[in-house]
């Protein structure tokens, strides 16, 4: 078998020497350095000791080695590191930190969780399964059939065999993939069974087509032991993406359950078909297993699990025959190699399921579709998520700049829209694209999977807004509805989205909210007090202000555009819309235009680290962790030296070691 | 060949939008359809229908009275042609977090922490009971399922504490409870494709990593679980009078709203609790976070966005609404489930139908004195037509203990349960909190000022709050305070209390009302 030299990694030599130093010089106290601890003591424990627990964080207890939680202390630690790191504590009126003294506590907390004995690592793969999502794809491209049924009704397509299977619960990482929630639950084998039913049903209606599928050449009654057992074997390898010798004891295993079915007068082929199923419910197919070596340190996958992580992760289905035959000789392990088929694999209308699968569950927008509380009326929903789709597609096509994502010169906007505004659009033309892939959702609107029924004839179009207020998705229809209760907008919603879901922050909800009447009592001598007023007010007490003057400028600058989107100056009674604020930094802002580009000069960097992560996550199937750190410190410097482009974002992921090695312990 | 193999019933496909709901399977539904069972006695079975958001406390709450004579509440007013058929229960408490996500676990294992012992009452119920039928229980929801917080719908946990999801779509309910009658070889077929999938497992799954085998030690226990499954459907398949009513139904269940949502799942656990294709069914009519808007009913606001009503003054009269709305729903059950005649009784004599919420107080989240309804006389077994208010504080878990004995459980320790609760199955006959003494009355008036004594109550006016003191000849003064007076006094704590009053009244036609207090004393 074929393995990569674990060193071709080139973890960062540099700081791995510094890490050394540093080691030596820490003398451990509850198992804090002790110039950490002079550091957080001198400059920390007035605001966070355990009396005054400014924001909830007693510090104290980090220091004394007391009884916390092991899980509680590394969150802690990582927000230390975190604030520290980006220079948001200790605030400016108590006094920045010394030079080298930011340096100091990175490099301890590098040490006690980032690296293991000094070496970076990755920590133990998790085992995955294919989700339902994933599944559909598989059986959809491995059987070649369509995974829609009709309606009886009108012809269009509104329910897949798939949709009896429940739908996967996004874990840790905000992601359905996210192997440690999947292990908390059993898998629902009944749905799964019967949708297989279903598809392989749909399949053995079609003579031919079942034939070369499966792989018969001749009537199955007419075969020996011998070819059944290698057509099994054929299909299940590829099937199961394992490899021939795996691939030969699985097809003879199978051909023993043939031959079980065949007692029982079963016609011979609709034995095969009941093998089939088994094939298709087994555990080789819908997990994920690779080979293990029981290491406790990274090392490479071989080629053909390289394959099947590859192919999930950017087509959410199994490999193609070229990515199998590359494979199979082993040629995928060369970097050139990964990197041209990373180049072609972005270049297949498969990639839509970057957008649909990832973005669409990162952003949120795929509830436009699934959660009927975001319903306003089915085309406009269906028309917002497109022009979700559309947007994050270019994104891939053009190789852009994920901080497009909040803000951009290029938009994709209804027809409907563009011609009731025609003075803030310019429409573009497909050549003022700079695309360096296929264009592919004419293909994908084809064979739309999921969603609604009945097609939409109008794509959104392409256009510059020349209103100086859309760009970005933050100021998305979709984003407007799905951060607005379904009867008025909520700053406070918005606020929490972005820095939640761009940003990055995990924020969480208080539990002792005022009421809000309180406030309206307190600003009764204003008249008709404003939203931001109202706001102001009722978040005025000092433990609310450390997360609301990061939350309520967000949000607030986003008051111009109504639940769906729609710019507004007025509300429904006729007072006036606000939308200037100031952000934590003291810059100030008029309108939502100002706002994302003070968001970008504020949050950039974050914002991008955060698109990694999430990228990472939705990669590897679980959420990232600290162990991680390393490789997306590395993979952020190349992705910002390289103008914050997309596709090097990808790239970067996929040739980091979460991506192409495996872990045991 | 396989055209006819390929079974997927068609009105699986059939589902639109927006169109009303028909159930044309009820009229059958008259007589026993337990008919030619050899059972002698007709089973007991449980429905557990939980409402999140927790409620007004003083829209909820029966003031004064006797156990057997009552005056129903506000939220309890749809109730009132049921009042016979009802217990209502007063001052149980229960523990554990009543945070939104946890709320529904705490309320049916009645347990203190996430991680703890989660095995649900009702899943323990139908671990000793569920053996019998088609179906070991069965899972409801009929609010939306929140994908990043799915714990929010979740009701029912397993002895192995795995979660068990609610259905959401009732034609997919309907399909699952006569699977075995619709689909019978179907079921035949998945047994063997899993038998064959046991035996096949390689070497690969043989080789996996500890951590790996673990995970799919899950999947080989989902397997075991089908297949235990089908062995009991087939165990206990249904007799043929009943297959012939059911191929009657055509159900084509579709549903536009929530309400028609859960009028379809009343609907449903009627029908399966009638064919006894299960005995124990959970409910969820609504999270406590609930996003769901009740438009339908003309409250254009999320639930749980009215439910925390004392930061917002404004919500209340929708948040009251709306759960006068779900007791409604209650009603619904409770009459459809007397409908059918089961030998001497009714199926909702059959049954127990407890009804409840995780917390009260739908703005503090308060686990004390838990809003909870009995229906259904459980076999006989419970008199109802009363509100039984326990004097002290009693553990909510001890309510659940009595419910599993009740059901033929034999193991009824529970979260802090200590023992059975008195005064379900007999009349509990406790001494009355606020006997009437004769004594309450105006004490005094001057023209300006009064004292009186009585028990006092609370009441909407449009969107205002009143107070009302009632005396013993039956008349009523009513008392209309500022915020801040009622504020300081905590006069709004004495609701449900018998209290003496000093204040200022006014006069107008001869009907005082008291404006402004000056002093507030609560009668031991």
């Amino acid at each position: 078998m074929l393995r990569l030299d674990r060193q071709t990694f080139r973890w960062d030599l540099f700081l791995s020497a510094l890490l050394m130093a540093a080691i030596s010089s820490v003398k451990a106290f509850g198992g804090v350095p002790e110039n950490v601890k002079a550091i957080l003591t001198g400059n920390c424990l007035d605001c966070h000791d355990s009396s005054s627990k400014e924001a909830g964080v007693d510090l104290s207890r980090l220091l004394s080695g007391a009884d916390t939680d092991k899980t509680v202390r590394a969150e802690l630690w990582r927000r230390v590191e975190r604030v520290v790191g980006n220079r948001q504590m200790p605030p400016e009126e108590v006094g920045a930190l010394r030079e080298g003294e930011i340096e100091v506590i990175q490099t301890a907390y590098r040490e006690m969780y980032v690296l293991r004995d000094g070496q970076p690592h990755i920590g133990a793969t998790p085992l995955r399964r294919l989700t339902r999502y994933e599944l559909g794809n598989t059986l959809q491209d491995l059987l070649l059939i369509d995974g829609f049924l009709p309606d009886d009704s009108n012809g269009a397509s509104t329910k897949s065999i798939f949709s009896s299977i429940p739908s996967d619960l996004p874990g840790p990482s905000g992601f359905d993939n996210d192997a440690s929630r999947m292990q908390l639950l059993r898998p629902p084998i009944r749905e799964i069974s019967e949708s297989v039913h279903r598809a392989v049903a749909i399949l053995s209606e079609k003579e031919a087509l079942f034939n070369s599928v499966i792989g018969l050449t001749q009537d199955v009654e007419k075969m020996s032991e011998s070819e059944i057992t290698q057509v099994l074997a054929r299909f299940v390898s590829r099937a199961c993406r394992c490899d021939q010798s795996q691939g030969g004891e699985l097809g003879a295993a199978y051909y023993r359950q043939y031959a079980k079915l065949l007692e029982t007068a079963l016609p011979p082929r609709d034995c095969l078909i009941r093998v089939i199923e088994m094939i298709l419910v087994s555990p080789e197919f819908l997990y994920r297993l690779e080979l293990n070596e029981g290491r406790n340190e990274p090392y490479a996958v071989n080629a053909r699990e390289l394959a099947t992580r590859l192919s999930y992760f950017l087509w959410s289905t199994l490999p193609d025959d070229e990515l199998v035959e590359l494979a199979n000789n082993g040629d995928l392990l060369s970097e050139d190699k990964l990197r041209q088929q990373i180049a072609r694999m972005l270049n297949s209308p498969k990639r839509v399921s970057l957008s649909e699968n990832f973005a669409g569950q990162w952003l949120g927008f795929k509830d436009l579709l699934f959660n009927g509380e975001y319903l306003v009326d089915e085309q406009w929903n269906r028309e917002s998520f497109e022009e979700m789709i559309y947007f994050f597609d270019e994104m891939i096509r053009s190789d852009r700049s994920v901080l497009d994502l909040v803000d951009s010169d290029w938009l994709f906007v209804r027809e409907s829209q563009v011609k009731a505004t025609e003075g803030d659009y310019l429409r573009l033309t497909s050549e003022s694209l700079t695309g360096i892939h296929a264009d592919v959702l004419a293909t994908w609107r084809e064979n739309l999977r999921g969603g609604f029924g009945g097609k939409l004839d109008d794509p959104p179009v392409l256009v510059r807004p020349i209103n100086n207020r859309q760009g970005g998705v933050i100021t998305s229809p979709a984003v407007m509805r799905l951060t607005s209760s379904r009867s008025r907008t909520s700053p406070i919603r918005r606020g929490v989205w972005v820095l939640n879901t761009m940003i990055g922050r995990d924020l969480e909800a208080p539990s002792d909210v005022p009421p809000l009447d309180e406030s309206r009592e307190r600003l009764a001598l204003i008249e008709n007090p404003s939203v931001a007023e109202l706001i102001q007010q009722h978040v005025s007490k000092p433990e609310c202000v450390s997360c609301h003057r990061l939350i309520d400028p967000l949000g607030l600058g986003l008051e111009n555009f109504s639940i769906v989107g729609q710019w507004r100056t007025e509300y429904e009674d006729r007072a006036r819309v606000v939308s200037q604020g100031e952000m934590p930094n003291g810059a100030a802002f008029k309108n939502p235009k100002e706002m994302k580009r003070l968001l970008l000069d504020l949050y950039g960097d974050e914002i991008a680290m955060n698109f990694v992560s999430k990228l990472m996550a939705y990669a590897i199937g679980r959420k990232v962790e600290p162990h991680d750190r390393h490789s997306l410190d590395q993979i952020i410097r190349k992705v910002r030296d390289n103008g914050y482009r997309l596709n090097t974002v990808i790239e970067q992921i996929i040739l980091s070691p979460q991506f192409r090695c495996r872990q045991d312990h | 060949m396989s055209q006819k193999r390929y079974q997927i019933p068609r009105r699986s496909f059939l589902r639109g939008a927006s169109v009303s709901l028909a159930l044309p399977w009820l009229d059958i539904m008259t007589g026993s359809a337990l008919g030619s069972r050899s059972d002698k006695e007709p089973p007991t079975r449980l429905c557990v229908l939980y409402k999140g958001c927790g409620v007004n406390p003083h829209s909820w709450d029966i003031v004064g009275g006797n156990e057997t004579d009552f005056e129903l509440s506000r939220i309890l007013q749809p109730l009132s042609a049921s009042r016979d058929d009802i217990l209502v229960l007063g001052n149980l408490d229960n523990q554990g977090s009543s945070d939104h996500m946890d709320a529904p676990g705490t309320f049916m294992s009645a347990t203190k922490h996430k991680d703890a012992d989660r095995y649900s009452f009702d899943q323990r119920i139908a671990d000793a009971v569920g053996g019998q039928t088609p179906l070991k229980s069965l899972q409801l929801t009929a609010d939306k399922v929140w994908k990043q917080h799915p714990w929010l719908n979740i009701l029912s946990y397993d002895k192995d504490h795995q979660p068990l999801r609610g259905q959401h779509d009732p034609q997919v309910v309907f399909e699952e409870l006569f699977r075995d009658y619709t689909q019978g070889q179907r079921n035949d077929e998945l047994a063997s494709v899993l038998d064959g999938v046991k035996d096949a497992s390689s070497s690969l799954t043989k080789k996996a990593s500890a951590r790996d085998k673990k995970v799919l030690e899950q999947y080989f226990d989902a397997i075991r679980e089908v297949e235990i499954s089908i062995q009991q459907t087939r165990l206990n398949r249904r007799s043929a009078p009943i297959d012939g009513k059911l191929l009657r139904i055509d159900p084509n269940l579709k549903v536009g709203n929530l309400g028609e949502r859960i009028k379809a799942m009343m609907d449903l656990i009627t029908l399966a609790f009638w064919t006894d294709s299960t005995r124990v069914i959970s409910c969820m009519l609504a999270n406590t976070n609930s996003r769901s808007h009740y438009d339908f009913m003309g409250v254009n606001a999320e639930f749980h966005y009215v439910s925390h009503h004392v930061r917002n003054r404004k919500v209340l009269p929708d948040y009251d609404k709306i759960n006068i709305w779900h007791t409604g729903q209650l009603r619904y059950l409770i009459e459809k489930m007397k409908s059918i005649q089961e030998g001497e009784r009714t199926l909702f004599d059959n049954s127990l139908i407890l009804w409840g919420s995780g917390i009260k107080h739908g703005d503090y989240h308060s686990l004390t004195d838990l809003p909870l309804v009995i229906a259904g006389g459980a076999g006989g077994k419970i008199p109802l037509g009363r509100h039984v208010r326990f004097p002290q504080a009693q553990p909510y878990a001890n309510l659940l203990s009595t419910v599993m004995d009740l059901m033929g459980c034999k193991d009824t320790a529970i979260g802090d349960s200590t023992g059975q609760l008195d005064g379900i199955r007999e009349l509990a006959d406790f001494k009355t909190a606020n006997p009437d003494d004769g004594s309450w009355e105006i004490i005094r008036s001057d023209g300006k000022t009064l004292t009186a004594k009585g028990l006092l109550r609370i009441s909407l006016d449009e969107e205002v709050e009143f107070y009302r003191l009632t005396f013993s000849d039956r008349s009523e003064l009513e008392i209309r305070i500022p915020y801040m007076n009622n504020h300081r006094l905590r006069f709004d704590r004495c609701v449900g209390k018998v209290v003496t009053l000093d204040g200022e009244y006014r006069e107008v036609t001869g009907k005082k009302t008291l404006i402004s207090l000056t002093k507030v004393q609560v009668n031991p």
